[in-house]
């Protein structure tokens, strides 16, 4: 029994092998992969002697429409499940630091001279060059609008490990923009549909991807960073964060990512969990509405921020499943750490009432030349903490003397929302430097005309630093712009943060060498190993 | 045993009556009954333990459990009442009519019916909430729609079933109109069996509607509904099984309460018919 | 001569099946236009708010790629048109053929079905016979107060509280139900539970109807064995309705039940519809209906058939 067991297992990892050598494997390759199949056979001997196991499962709530890099948001998935990688990766203070890439330079406005690391191979065997990098790209291009709002790309030469890349306008956020997982790089000359099989550079290759339903990946030996600890690793996907929170107890499942933060007690048992998190700069943004009679009034603005107790909301709403913000920006970046009024319940309805909003004809409500003070807050349910925050808020701005109705919708009806600019107030989950820089977000939403600038919040003063923002190339005179930009939009009551989001992962403490990042990119690498 | 006293009603349909009138009392009252305002939070009492002055304790938001299983009271058993409600008299309406006229009206309008009933309720319920957005009026709306078939189809039976009795024709035959007929004679005829129906579909609805809100379509919040309850005490599960039991004990009664009422309501009926 | 007839009753049924069928596609898609998401920007940004911000570009080119872009009447008719191919289109978010994706959730919806029936028909019918014979005994009092519990209680609160107790407090089944007997039997306690509920009350009412009917009376005064009055003709007289029951419980049961396939974890059709609800998928969530509809006529059509074949006066006719 045993023995049959054993021959199946190198079967398999004979089977898996040239699946993931690809249809290149030639005669003397082939010699070689016997080799490689009998080293991993004693490999195997090695790890049942040592009790450990090689396979784990990782599970999410969300998954790509295909594993193809181009498509949507796809990229953010294959990069977590360690198939493809970028030139650049975010450390965890969200900076981009040199990865596939050996170095970036500058060489004038508009051209950037890239380096790509000697030795790093695609997962058929391919090498990894500047015309390799530079055929991806092209493909990307023409498949996804988004990459053309990272880089900007006019043109690219390849010249043997160097790619030379020409842009559209200065751009500069060029290296941190190489960190997005949508400028990842796969091999486009292999004949692998890559909706189902994309050959990157990862420590880990696509065995099979049922469609929102699970992924299978394999290791890739030759990897260039040391061959991966895992063999196979499956993830599964379940949509109901709740059964997901279960079966990570149950031990179904090794690792789980985006648990909602109420099921984060059950985790607590730190000989069992692990809980890690690190904050990263997804904030929950409340998004004021400009054109409102009573928005436009900075006194209410105000008043509502000082209703919220950031901190509480944090940690007792959230189950320190986020972290309170001073400011916009998370305040562990280099710009964030901007100041704004403290919570205080009291001042805020002091506040109203030296502006003239009283409640005279004792309804509860205050109102200013007979008006009540009446907003609604949109918001929707996929983030498990918005809807808290707002019926909180609401509770809050009820004491003193606001009205404020909660409406829960779904994404797409917030959507709609913001298109049309009907609404009061909103909450909405979002990523506020994607690639660790910030103009993203100011470009965005603190611009006058900028796309995500729903409310039309319009400071003449912002736009010019943001406009200087986009001209500067020198790092720590960005981080210095930018924090000027944030001190100012916070003064004005512009936008309200509350927090940001940890990127939550619970797993068992079985699982040894797994790293946590604040960016939301990165999951499973060649480190990750399973103690039994 | 029920030759001897034809008049009189037995003991425990009365005790089911008073349970109602209290059941429905307490939806009425909610907001002098509740010792709490239900939608005040106040972080520092979060999950708090039933205590003296808050009897069922504090959800994860530190409102008080009582004051919002009172209010839940409201919306469940009131939404439900208007479902059941408007749908018996639409279904009925249409049942009647298809019944008693036959032909091609009854033709069309069965046609009708049974494309109804060809849907998956709850898939279709969860699209119409879905597009009409979230909310207890737009939620009314869904379950409307979906469940007037049932009622339709069952008066639409029973018309047929006395369309063609004697009864019936001697009043044609006196020259009463269509109108008149319907009126004084089906409808009086086919209402018992209605009623107990109805009484009977209070109960399912309370679940569907509690179903509904439980996946996040029922009403809006921070309004309190028991199946919005249990959805958000789902999370709890494991650290603190108060915040589903309690909101499912109370759905589960309020159902039993109907269900048995709706029962014992056939029973008497039956006896009188 | 009877050969037309036939004919004629056939092709007017199936005329009527397919009205029956256009009018159902017709309202499903006339909902999903209507709802407010863009099943493209959907699509694009994977379902999940604010990653980031899909272009507006992008989005027009998706909805073109979807056939998004047409009028909602071509867009209906089109679809329809293909389906009269045998062709039911490409699911929007898997880009699988819908047949292909609804075969593959079909099996374990029927697999759960199957068992299901088989215990709620097992449970139900003797039981309620049982209770029906022997009214207001113990045994029925037992059985009608379990009952009552059962219709009352909402099947997510079921589900919730046997998943709590046995996947996590005794960790006897798996919490993402698995394709085997283990997996199954949490979810098809669920079913038996709600559907046994009803139907022993239904099988109960229809055989106490019968018994209290005039021939029974007739026959206990000739003095023939209430055994032989029971099992020789009143079962026989009940036979139509339970199976009529048991059809609609088929149906219901065959389009996937939606809330407890959802939390188990189960990957049939009804966690399947809820999903394509969600997303929008236009094409899926047609044949979805498409299916439930063909079964609920195909079902009608057994009982019928069935019905006939139990009962002389039908089969005369």
């Amino acid at each position: 029994m045993k023995r049959w067991k054993k021959s199946a297992a190198l079967v398999i990892t004979a089977m898996m092998m040239t699946g993931c050598g690809g249809d290149q494997a030639e005669t003397d390759t082939q010699t070689q992969e016997s080799t490689k199949t009998e080293t991993a056979n004693l490999q195997d001997i090695q790890t049942q002697a040592d009790a450990l196991r090689d396979t784990a499962v990782f599970a999410d709530t969300q998954a790509p429409t295909s594993l193809d890099l181009t498509q949507s948001w796809n990229s953010w998935y294959t990069s977590r499940y360690g198939i493809t990688e970028t030139l650049y990766k975010l450390d965890n203070n969200l900076e981009a630091q040199p990865f596939l890439a050996e170095s970036c330079e500058q060489v004038d406005d508009t051209t950037w001279k890239i380096t790509i690391k000697e030795g790093i191979t695609f997962q058929n065997g391919n090498p990894l060059t500047a015309e390799a990098v530079k055929g991806c790209w092209e493909r990307t291009m023409e498949k996804n609008a988004r990459f053309n709002e990272l880089l900007f790309i006019d043109s690219m030469s390849a010249d043997g490990q160097v790619l030379t890349v020409k842009t559209t306008k200065p751009v500069t956020t060029f290296i941190s923009a190489l960190t997005e997982p949508l400028t990842g790089i796969i091999d486009v000359t292999a004949q692998e549909d890559p909706e189902t099989h994309p050959i990157g550079t990862g420590p880990f290759c696509a065995v099979s991807y049922e469609v929102k339903s699970k992924c299978e990946v394999e290791r890739y030996e030759d990897y260039w960073g040391g061959t991966p600890k895992l063999k196979h690793v499956t993830f599964q996907v379940i949509s109901d964060p709740s059964a997901m929170a279960m079966a990570q107890q149950s031990g179904e499942i090794d690792l789980s990512v985006s648990i909602p933060s109420t099921s984060l007690a059950l985790f607590e048992d730190t000989s069992k969990y692990v809980i890690d998190g690190v904050a990263g700069s997804r904030g929950q943004v409340i998004y004021l509405n400009f054109e409102n009679e009573f928005l436009q009034d900075e006194v209410i603005r105000k008043a509502i921020n000082k209703s919220i107790d950031k901190e509480n909301y944090a940690e007792i709403l959230n189950h320190n499943a986020s972290v309170s913000t001073t400011g916009l920006y998370p305040d562990f970046m280099e710009f964030g750490g901007a100041q704004s009024e403290e919570y205080d319940l009291e001042g805020a309805k002091q506040l109203l009432e030296d502006a003239g909003y009283t409640d005279s004809d004792g309804d509860g409500i205050a109102e200013k030349d007979g008006k009540n003070i009446e907003l609604t807050i949109n918001t929707y349910s996929t983030k498990a903490e918005l809807v808290p925050y707002c019926e909180e808020l609401a509770s809050k701005l009820g004491e003193i003397g606001i009205s404020l109705e909660v409406d829960t919708t779904d994404y797409d009806t917030l959507v709609e929302y913001e298109r049309t600019g009907e609404f009061d107030m909103m909450m909405i989950s979002t990523t506020m430097c994607p690639t660790g820089n910030a103009q993203y977000f100011a470009d965005l939403a603190f611009r006058t005309d900028g796309s995500m600038n729903y409310g039309h919040y319009s400071n003449p003063e912002v736009d010019s630093l943001i406009d200087e923002l986009d001209q500067e190339f020198d790092v720590e005179r960005q981080a210095e712009i930018a924090k000027e930009i944030q001190q100012k939009v916070v003064d004005d009551t512009g936008y309200i943060v509350v927090g940001h989001s940890k990127f939550i992962i619970v797993y068992s403490t079985q699982v040894k060498g797994f790293q946590t990042n604040p960016s939301e990119y990165y999951l499973l690498d060649a480190n990750v190993w399973i103690e039994e | 045993m029920k030759k001897s006293h034809k008049k009189k009603i037995p003991k425990s349909f009365l005790i089911l009556c008073i349970l109602i009138v209290l059941l429905l009392g307490t939806a009425i009252f909610a907001p002098l009954l509740a010792p709490h305002d239900p939608n005040k939070t106040e972080l520092s009492l979060s999950l708090l333990k039933p205590c003296k002055e808050y009897p069922l304790g504090c959800d994860a938001m530190g409102r008080c459990m009582l004051s919002r299983i009172l209010y839940g009271a409201r919306v469940s058993i009131f939404s439900s009442l208007a479902i059941v409600f408007i749908v018996s008299f639409i279904g009925t309406l249409i049942g009647v009519f298809s019944g008693y006229f036959g032909g091609i009206t009854d033709k069309i309008l069965s046609k009708c019916i049974s494309i109804m009933q060809a849907f998956p309720k709850m898939i279709l319920a969860i699209a119409i909430a879905g597009v009409m957005g979230i909310g207890i009026e737009n939620t009314i709306f869904a379950l409307c729609i979906v469940e007037w078939a049932e009622y339709a189809r069952l008066s639409r039976s029973l018309t047929m079933g006395i369309r063609n009795q004697t009864f019936i024709k001697a009043a044609r035959v006196c020259g009463e109109s269509h109108f008149s007929i319907i009126i004084r004679q089906i409808i009086p005829n086919v209402i018992p069996t209605l009623i107990v129906n109805a009484s009977l579909g209070i109960a399912s609805m309370i679940m569907e509607v509690a179903a509904l809100s439980y996946l996040g379509l029922g009403v809006r919040s921070p309004m309190a509904e028991w199946g919005a309850m249990m959805n958000a005490g789902r999370n709890y599960l494991q650290t603190d099984t108060r915040l589903v039991i309690i909101p499912g004990a109370a759905i589960f009664l309020t159902a039993v309460i109907f269900n048995l009422f709706g029962d014992k309501l056939r029973d008497v009926l039956d006896g009188r018919v | 001569m009877r050969g037309v007839q036939v004919l004629k009753r056939i092709s007017e049924s199936l005329i009527q099946t397919i009205i029956l069928l256009i009018g159902v596609t017709l309202i499903t898609f006339f909902i999903l236009y209507l709802s407010p998401g863009n099943p493209a920007e959907k699509w694009l940004s994977g379902g999940d708010g604010h990653a980031g911000i899909v272009s507006e570009e992008a989005i027009r080119e998706q909805e073109i790629k979807m056939g998004l872009d047409r009028p909602f009447l071509i867009q209906y008719k089109d679809w329809l048109l293909r389906v009269f191919q045998g062709d039911l289109g490409e699911s929007m978010i898997t880009g699988k053929p819908v047949l292909d994706e609804l075969m593959e959730k079909a099996v374990p919806t029927i697999e759960l079905t199957a068992v299901s029936l088989f215990f709620t028909i097992l449970i139900s019918i003797p039981l309620g016979i049982y209770c029906a014979v022997y009214k207001d005994g113990w045994l029925d009092n037992g059985v009608r107060f379990f009952s009552f519990l059962g219709i009352s209680l909402p099947s997510f609160l079921i589900s919730l509280l046997l998943l709590w107790f046995f996947c996590l407090k005794l960790g006897w089944f798996p919490v993402i139900a698995t394709r085997d007997w283990k997996g199954m039997v949490l979810p098809v306690t669920v079913f038996v539970i709600q559907c046994s509920s009803k139907f022993t009350r239904q099988v109960r009412a229809v055989v106490i109807e019968q018994l209290g009917k005039e021939y029974v009376k007739g026959a206990i005064a000739r003095g023939v064995k209430k055994r032989t009055i029971l099992f020789s003709h009143v079962l026989k007289n009940c036979m139509i309705p339970i199976l009529s029951w048991c059809g609609i419980y088929l149906g219901m049961m065959l389009g996937g039940a939606a809330v407890i396939e959802n939390i188990f974890s189960w990957n049939g059709l009804g966690k399947m519809a809820v999903d394509a609800v969600t997303s929008l998928d236009y094409y899926l969530i047609q044949g979805f209906i498409l299916w439930i509809a063909v079964m609920f006529l195909a079902i009608n059509f057994i009982i019928d058939l069935l019905s006939a074949f139990l009962d002389p006066r039908i089969r005369k006719n």
